[in-house]
């Protein structure tokens, strides 16, 4: 029971993780909260499931197409909702997005329908038995592709030429202008980065669950944020180990507290942490108090 | 400004004010469609929510996305207090603005020391949570199947039939909480509320006690959303959680910033057409939402600082 709760919560904190990673290497570039990040990712999460189920394809060939998606549709909400906005304060995008994400949301009910959709589970082998333990192969494919997907980042981040210019958006957007960094073309290459592994965790979102509804768009977009809140806003680490954290408080909360307030759990935490670090666990101490 | 132009184009206010009163009262004795006048109900309940929230959000610049939980607290303390206790609508509705108020000012405690976007996260939990309750707490809210039976309001032994006398109970509290919102920008306390928006630190260096006057447009923004519940209760007669979600809080920050924040006119204007444009689009039925999400993003790309703004409420393009 326990090694199983420990199993169920690295699986959901890794789809929790992909799906935090993308808002954070955002914000850390361009200070701001992509809202619509929910609604861009399920669409990749839902063209796989039409490529596979629908049209036959196999995963290999099915996952390269939705993640190219995912793409197209981030760097398009970025193109009309944040670009044009860049030079505002950050409350005019975050209702743009928010705007978008409506839009998205709406939009999925229109194209695939408003109820919730049987999703492919890809791996559907028989468990792996470890003594009484059941993994499922596709517990192990989400655990070994988040880690995969991780250790690519942070090899990018810390040791490309890409990854420095990145860093020193983040750092100073201005200084790094002046050194040479195309900064506005940072942003569009965190926002590829950040779809294509949103879209690799909606994916996952839907095998691990199951099923698929258009309102998920708001619940992947809130586990996210949070995560990237509890870690810190903007830290990579941080919003791995936000992921984490939330994963294991709510199956650990539903296996011994109640399944009834799953998602409290969470959302106690961030306002708990938020009290005592303003900024997050691994956020810096520097509390911007005007944007 | 001189102060004659002043005087002259207060005037014009007063005039242009009275003949728009005049017509809100006049409209279901000229228009008897109970459709549109449902719509109009609604209308009203927006404007109280988008005007509550302009305290907060338009006054000193905080963020708020939990209006929608106040409007839920405020509905199911109403309809609790008469269904279980048989309290009146007329009594029910100070408790339960009270009610949210109270929750309005232990949200705003953690709420101050919070930057924009963790305020925007920590109210949006906030929501989450109140709906989350409304749902698992089944003993006393009856869970997803929400509260049916709620009674309509009476004024001695006429109780409320169609949508009338909504109309004008709406109105009123209404154009209640729009004058006491005007009251405030006009006193004291509203000036150091725009100051604190416009730059928090000039104002604190001041000694604007800061804190406090949050603090206050919470709770009071709060209250609003507490009595907007109340009356959606009694006039709905059924309420269930899913009415009080993030989307909804969403819907009521957009009013508030499309509209321009910290305009009260703008917050009243937004609020209808929010409200009025998914009704009239009714005819491209599922699109209806499609489309409400690319107004928004259009009218944020045409106009970053909202509809109504004035230049010292504006939001300033940074150099």
């Amino acid at each position: 029971m326990f090694a199983q709760q420990i199993i169920n919560s690295l699986v959901l904190g890794s789809i929790y993780t992909l799906i935090a990673l993308g808002f954070t290497l955002i914000f850390g570039v361009a200070k701001l909260l992509h809202m619509a990040h929910g609604g861009v990712l399920l669409i990749g999460a839902y063209v796989a499931m039409t490529l596979t189920i629908g049209l036959g394809f196999s995963l290999a060939a099915a996952a390269p197409i939705a993640i190219a998606a995912t793409i197209v549709v981030g760097v398009l909400v970025e193109r009309i909702t944040i670009t044009p906005l860049r030079t505002y304060p950050p409350i005019a995008i975050l209702i743009a997005t928010l705007g978008m994400s409506f839009f998205l949301e709406s939009a999925i009910e229109n194209i695939w329908g408003a109820e919730r959709l049987n999703y492919p589970g890809f791996l559907e082998s028989p468990a792996l038995s470890l003594e009484k333990l059941q993994v499922a192969w596709l517990d192990v494919f989400i655990l070994a592709v988040t880690v995969g997907l991780i250790l690519a980042l942070q090899i990018l981040v810390k040791k490309t030429q890409l990854g420095k210019a990145i860093r020193a958006t983040a750092e100073n957007p201005h200084t790094a202008e002046l050194m040479g960094v195309k900064t506005s073309r940072m942003l569009t290459i965190v926002i590829v980065i950040g779809s294509a592994l949103g879209g690799v965790g909606g994916m996952m979102m839907g095998s691990y669950y199951g099923s698929l509804s258009a309102s998920m768009a708001m619940a992947a977009l809130l586990k996210g944020v949070t995560a990237v809140i509890l870690g810190g806003m903007g830290s990579v680490p941080g919003a791995i180990v936000g992921g984490f954290f939330i994963a294991f408080s709510e199956n650990f909360g539903v296996a011994y507290v109640s399944s009834a307030f799953r998602d409290v759990t969470a959302f106690s935490a961030m306002i708990l942490i938020l009290l005592i670090r303003p900024a997050g666990m691994f956020g810096s101490t520097v509390l911007e108090r005007r944007g | 400004m001189s102060a004659t132009s002043t005087n002259a184009g207060n005037r014009t206010k007063i005039i242009l004010g009275l003949a728009l009163a005049a017509g809100l009262v006049l409209l279901p004795v000229v228009i008897r469609d109970e459709y549109i006048l449902r719509i109009c109900v609604r209308v009203g309940i927006y404007v109280l929510l988008a005007v509550g929230l302009n305290f907060v959000a338009g006054f000193t610049g905080m963020l708020s996305c939990a209006q929608a939980a106040f409007f839920g607290l405020g509905a199911y303390c109403s309809a609790l207090l008469s269904l279980n206790l048989g309290l009146s609508f007329w009594v029910a509705m100070p408790i339960s603005g009270l009610f949210a108020g109270i929750f309005g000012f232990l949200l705003g405690l953690p709420a101050i020391r919070l930057a924009h976007f963790y305020l925007v996260m920590v109210t949006i939990a906030f929501g989450e949570i109140v709906g989350l309750i409304f749902l698992n707490w089944e003993s006393l809210t009856k869970g997803p199947f929400g509260l049916p039976g709620i009674p309509p309001p009476q004024i001695g032994s006429y109780v409320y039939m169609g949508n009338t006398p909504y109309y004008y109970t709406i109105l009123v509290l209404a154009g209640l909480g729009v004058y006491v919102s005007w009251r405030i920008t006009q006193t004291q306390m509203g000036k150091l509320f725009i100051a604190l928006k416009d730059d928090q630190l000039a104002a604190e260096a001041s000694g604007v006690p800061i804190n406090r006057y949050k603090i206050t447009t919470f709770t009071l923004s709060a209250i609003y959303a507490g009595v907007a519940g109340s009356f959606f209760a009694h006039y709905m007669t059924f309420i269930s959680p899913s009415t009080f979600s993030t989307h909804e809080s969403i819907m009521i920050l957009a009013m508030v910033v499309l509209g321009g924040m910290g305009s009260i006119a703008g917050s009243v204007i937004s609020a209808a057409v929010l409200t009025i444009i998914p009704e009239a689009m009714r005819f491209i039925q599922d699109y209806r939402m499609m489309f409400f999400g690319g107004i928004i993003v259009v009218i944020m790309l045409f106009k970053p600082e909202g509809l109504m703004s004035k230049g010292r409420y504006a939001l300033k393009r940074e150099a």
